[in-house]
């Protein structure tokens, strides 16, 4: 019996106005929506439940096993972590590469971003052009993008090189020296930064223009309009595009693995990099899993941290003082 | 319209719902492995892969009980990957190009069936038709893992028209050294306004190149257990000083970054190149008429002697396969000198895993008139010349360390800085394989 067939029995001190009295049967309805909702979530639930939540405590659970995929995983504790933070050089390699490109790079791609969709939101003739150019290189396939600047960055014949020695300067070996290998690719994604231009300028053009010509008529200029209209009132989306930069920039991995191998002398050794090579060339799968789980707390930290920190410097219209 | 009728559902049948879809997931994922299907992985060209396919037609066609699910990935990295992950999921292909190098590191994640038993007991398989250093390679202990299908070494390839331009004579390669290399070299250095066009040789940081460079030169990679790597050694640091010391001096050109964009060799920017053996039938398609060009044996060391490094391609039984007296025959017929032929000698394409198909390599090379014409110096290196060696089962590890630091080195580091890392590095992957091995596990 289901319980749309269930009569409620009425209290003697049950509600009486028409109102009150639908109240159980909105109840009921609002159950039926549930189950409705929960019947058309089945597929992906389980989808969720085969792919995700199940290899994300699989890969907890070995996190604390040394294991090469065959045989059963050997429970070691702690020694993984133990390892990885005391005598894994090549884990402070790759936490230290990581970190110096995302310091670069973030800061970086935030204000090109932003100041390329300050550029492009301009009302002259043929701006969709360039927004349509700025934002091609997001399109393509990271891999195409890898292989097309190993050409670019090429000592002998790359462009690079070539605009330098046209200014007297070079040959820089970008892939081969690791002082350089990091600026390289630095410079390869901000290439790709248009895909971040096209969120600032959503953002900067749900300003309302009011609060642009209250500034002109308290005759504020570029500067102090910058400061005091269009920072306070982008900062909701620069803190969206600088949680998601963090999570992306510290698994940064395409780039190295296609280019340099994380090479020269593992000066481009990203962590991603480093955890790719520990599971498939080295078989060791536990302790793979247990950098992951590093990662994962380590992206989780900056992202609290970065939270925490939003009151000082996001806008908030809705926030009660 | 009419509004639908809420549906009916209880709380029992939604859980038992997502339950069946759940099996019905794990069951679709699960694998599928059947002793009449055969699957057969292999890491080659799409010219190599039709062959393949077409060998395996043929084979097929006295055993219609059978199938065999030939898949292709050309890509090396994504080859490897793929032999990983399936190996968690015990679904490793029945058969796969096991490549030598990687023997040990099979058996010791245990991915592949001995072979030894089968191979004695089939009289139809001849290992003395195959070369000592490659059976060597697909052994551990008193096993054999794999049937061979091709050998490669590393040799000179030379552009005899820029040797002609220059007005230099072929070397004598059975008795010249490195020092004779580099001296040769200078002479074909060119600089045009500020730019340097041309130079003598090129060579790439081969992860087994080197080995037999080292040994050439009296060091060596590794231990002869091959449980400790030497190269941070005295006089491995003293020949790459050598050989770097002609990266500077303009006489080779810069390995791997002009590699990157173009060959060098093929793109005649180069009059030598230290190149591989499979890289034969590559070069003749790509250089065309270009320019004459050939094979010079690979220069002796400080030692006197011609260490020639060599490593192969085989076939190997997974552990996983389901019909390994099914999976045996093939590779029986896959690495038997006629099949052999079809892939290798007939295409010119590189030196198969049997010494009668490498001589029918050579009298094809005579009758077709192609370059390299002294295709036989290979074969006469891998007589001659080969050690023989078991690579260590922590030979990814290995090449993933070379491949890493080694490449600082063409931006100027000091090899005696760079060849200690690499043996520290390596030696640490080594102690933990050992360590396992010695518990166990």
């Amino acid at each position: 019996m289901t319980a749309t067939q269930t009569p409620h029995p009425v209290a003697p001190n049950a509600p009486t106005t028409a109102d009150e009295r639908r109240v159980p049967r909105r109840r009921t309805a609002a159950r039926q929506e549930a189950r409705t909702g929960l019947l058309w979530l089945q597929a992906w639930l389980v989808g969720f439940a085969l792919f995700t939540a199940f290899p994300l405590g699989f890969s907890l659970y070995l996190a604390f096993t040394d294991w090469n995929g065959r045989g059963t995983p050997g429970f070691v504790g702690l020694q993984n972590f133990i390892t990885l933070f005391t005598a894994d050089p090549l884990f402070w390699q790759s936490l230290e590469v990581t970190g110096v490109f995302a310091l670069i790079y973030l800061p970086l791609s935030l204000l090109l971003g932003f100041s390329m969709a300050m550029l492009m939101n301009q009302k002259l003739r043929g701006v969709t052009v360039f927004r349509t150019i700025y934002y091609l290189p997001s399109v393509l396939s990271g891999v195409a993008v890898a292989v097309l600047w190993q050409f670019v960055f090429n000592t002998d014949y790359g462009l690079v090189n070539w605009l330098l020695s046209l200014f007297g300067l070079g040959p820089v070996n970008w892939l081969q020296d690791s002082a350089w290998v990091i600026p390289a690719i630095v410079i390869m994604q901000l290439w790709g930064v248009g895909s971040s231009v096209i969120v600032y300028l959503g953002g900067l053009q749900g300003i309302p223009s009011e609060l642009y010509e209250v500034a002109r008529v308290d005759g504020a200029g570029f500067w102090s309009t910058l400061r005091t209209v269009t920072l306070p009132m982008m900062s909701p989306v620069i803190f969206f595009q600088l949680v998601l930069g963090i999570i992306a920039t510290v698994q940064i991995f395409t780039q190295a693995y296609i280019m340099t191998g994380g090479g020269p002398n593992y000066g481009s050794y990203f962590y991603s990099l480093n955890i790719y090579n520990q599971a498939f060339t080295n078989l060791r799968l536990g302790y793979s899993s247990a950098m992951s789980w590093v990662l994962f707390v380590i992206i989780l930290l900056i992202t609290l941290l970065v939270f925490r920190t939003a009151r000082l410097w996001v806008y908030q219209p809705n926030e009660r003082k | 319209m009419l509004p639908l009728p809420p549906p009916q559902l209880s709380r029992r049948a939604l859980l038992g719902g997502a339950a069946a879809a759940a099996v019905a997931g794990l069951t679709g994922c699960a694998s599928q492995r059947s002793a009449s299907r055969l699957s057969f992985l292999v890491n080659h060209t799409n010219q190599e892969a039709t062959l393949f396919q077409q060998v395996v037609d043929e084979w097929l066609q006295t055993r219609p009980e059978l199938s065999v699910a030939v898949q292709n990935i050309a890509n090396g990295a994504q080859f490897y990957t793929r032999l990983r992950t399936v190996s968690v999921t015990r679904d490793l292909p029945d058969i796969w190009y096991a490549r030598t190098l990687d023997t040990a590191f099979n058996v010791a994640n245990e991915w592949q069936l001995p072979l030894t038993d089968r191979i004695a007991a089939d009289p139809d398989v001849d290992v003395s038709d195959m070369w000592p250093a490659q059976v060597r390679q697909m052994s551990i202990g008193d096993q054999q893992y794999s049937l061979p299908y091709d050998f490669s070494c590393y040799a000179i390839y030379y552009n005899k028209s820029m040797f002609d331009e220059v007005g230099i004579a072929r070397p004598d390669d059975e008795n010249w050294t490195w020092p004779d290399l580099f001296d040769l070299a200078g002479a074909f250095t060119r600089i045009q306004g500020r730019r340097q066009d041309r130079w003598g040789f090129y060579f790439s940081l081969g992860s087994w190149l080197f080995d037999g460079i080292f040994r050439a030169n009296g060091g060596a990679l590794f231990d002869d257990e091959g449980r400790r790597c030497l190269v941070g050694s005295e006089q491995n640091i003293e020949t790459m000083r050598q050989l770097f010391a002609q990266l500077a001096n303009g006489n080779a050109a810069q390995p791997q970054t002009l590699g990157a964009a173009v060959d060098p060799f093929v793109s005649g920017l180069v009059a030598m190149s230290v190149q591989g053996s499979w890289a034969t039938a590559q070069t003749r398609d790509q250089v065309g008429d270009r320019f004459e060009w050939d094979l010079l044996k690979l220069p002796r060391g400080s030692t006197g002697r011609r260490e020639v490094a060599t490593a192969g391609g085989a076939w190997g039984i997974s552990v996983d396969s389901a019909n390994p007296d099914a999976a045996f025959a093939l590779i029986k017929y896959l690495s038997a000198r006629e099949q052999l032929n079809t892939f290798i000698s007939e295409p010119l394409r590189g030196i198969p895993g049997r010494a009668s198909s490498a001589a029918d390599e050579v009298e094809m090379t005579r009758g077709q008139d192609l370059p390299p014409r002294n295709f036989a110096i290979l074969s006469e290196q891998f007589l001659d010349d080969a050690y023989e060696v078991t690579y260590p089962p922590f030979w990814a590890e290995y090449e993933t360390i070379w491949n890493n630091r080694s490449t600082a080195l063409n931006a100027g580091a000091a090899p005696e800085d760079i060849l200690p890392q690499i043996e520290r590095d390596t030696n640490a992957a080594s102690a933990r394989y050992f360590a396992a091995e010695r518990s166990g596990s």
